[in-house]
């Protein structure tokens, strides 16, 4: 199982609205992390995070990475519009098929993949997969096939230790 | 009763007649300061403040009972952060309900956690945690018991107000503390959202230690409640309804 892990946030409550998951669709494997409304109050957060795993459990076996990149980026842009409107939607979307790896993603400022502990950065600045939050459009890019692969949202800085407690992963 | 007892103050220079002041209340027994109290609060705050929580203040329960009523004045002459921790010192077994009038004007105030640590021997934090229930400043009053091992304090909150931000606050010090404070906010409000506010500070994945506050529900409603949030939390809804199975 490949892992998309999203970093939380500095403060009390790191993970407003945070979501996580992993599953194969077909012969694609999908990870995914999100953070759905995390501007937002707790209890938002989480009814937002729960719609958005409404999403994830919904998708169905459509093609190749790319294609099930488009669907569940369509998928999330049916989520409800006082979150996209004003943009409470950082995403990383991973799928891979073995030979062909691609990522869409919104909200991000930083994309590293990890394996074994070791993380690199795969996305310099001013790369597509780096943008503003919102809904992602379903374009995709290729990505490294990694073990995980770790989103950064805007105004955070990439953990200098432990990466995943400062993305809520527990042993 | 003395004339300043029956607040009749007028004529009189009050700093100047502080020293007597001071004897009267310190010898008045049980007799009642209301009066006095009510007049100088008029017509002195200053001289109000000397005597009940100056230097000199001869303190006792009777006198600080008879102070509370005017906390407002005082508080104009003597910063909160001051006032109340003199007024406890002073209070005898009145400490409590000046703990009580602090907690409700300034529920949101740092002070009131050591405070709360000298005043209550069971439960410490519960009288400003239940009285910043209401108050915005919860969730940082909340952690701040937590930070000081208000463990029990918080616990009784939850399970008094069914808040889950004493959960959430426990949850990063003391997790068996925070599955017992998760488990009895379910118990008095089986809406609350206990699974937002521990997910909010755990992480997106909390099937794990969601599942580890079942032992802890002692209500079908709860179970039931709780069961119908999980939707997302496998190993949680399965073990729900094991449970619910056994429940009556």
């Amino acid at each position: 199982m490949r892992h998309a892990w999203l970093v939380g946030s500095a403060g009390r409550t790191p993970f407003v609205g945070h979501l996580r998951g992993a599953r194969d669709l077909g012969r694609v494997h999908l990870a995914w992390a999100c953070c759905v409304a995390g501007t937002a109050g707790v209890v938002e957060g989480w009814e937002a995070a729960e719609a958005a795993r409404d999403v994830f459990a919904e998708l169905r076996a459509v093609g190749d990475p790319r294609d099930v990149l488009v669907a569940a980026c369509a998928a999330l842009a049916r989520l409800d519009s006082r979150w996209l409107t004003r943009g409470d939607l950082t995403a990383l979307l991973v799928a891979t098929d073995g030979t062909s790896t691609r990522a869409a993603a919104s909200g991000l400022v930083g994309l590293h993949a990890g394996d074994g502990g070791v993380f690199r950065p795969i996305a310099a600045p001013g790369h597509p997969l780096l943008g503003e939050p919102g809904a992602p459009d379903g374009t995709s890019h290729d990505v490294p096939l990694a073990e995980v692969w770790v989103g950064l949202p805007a105004g955070i800085p990439f953990p200098r230790r432990d990466v995943p407690a400062a993305c809520g992963v527990r042993a | 009763m003395s004339a300043l007892l029956d607040g009749k103050l007028d004529g009189l220079d009050l700093r100047a007649e502080l020293p007597r002041l001071l004897a009267t209340v310190r010898d008045a027994g049980d007799q009642p300061l209301a009066v006095l109290f009510a007049a100088l609060a008029a017509k002195d705050p200053v001289a109000l403040a000397e005597v009940v929580a100056g230097s000199r203040a001869p303190g006792g329960a009777h006198v600080v009972r008879a102070a509370l009523p005017h906390v407002a004045v005082l508080e104009a002459t003597l910063s909160p952060r001051g006032l109340y921790p003199r007024l406890f010192d002073l209070s005898a077994e009145a400490a409590s309900e000046v703990l009580a009038v602090a907690a409700a004007r300034h529920p949101a105030a740092s002070w009131l956690v050591p405070l709360s640590k000298k005043a209550e021997r069971f439960a410490v934090g519960k009288t400003h945690l239940l009285a910043a229930s209401t108050h915005p400043s919860f969730a940082a009053v909340c952690r701040a018991h937590a930070e000081a091992g208000h463990v029990d304090g918080l616990v009784c909150t939850a399970a008094e107000t069914g808040r889950a931000e004493p959960a959430a606050a426990l949850l990063g010090l003391d997790l068996d503390a925070a599955l017992r404070a998760a488990g009895a906010a379910l118990g008095r409000d089986p809406a609350s959202p206990v699974l937002a506010h521990l997910a909010a500070v755990w992480g997106p994945e909390p099937d794990a230690l969601v599942v580890r506050l079942i032992p802890g529900l002692r209500s079908r409603a709860a179970a039931e409640a709780l069961l119908g949030a999980a939707r997302h939390l496998p190993r949680t809804a399965a073990t729900l309804r094991a449970v619910l199975r056994g429940m009556v």
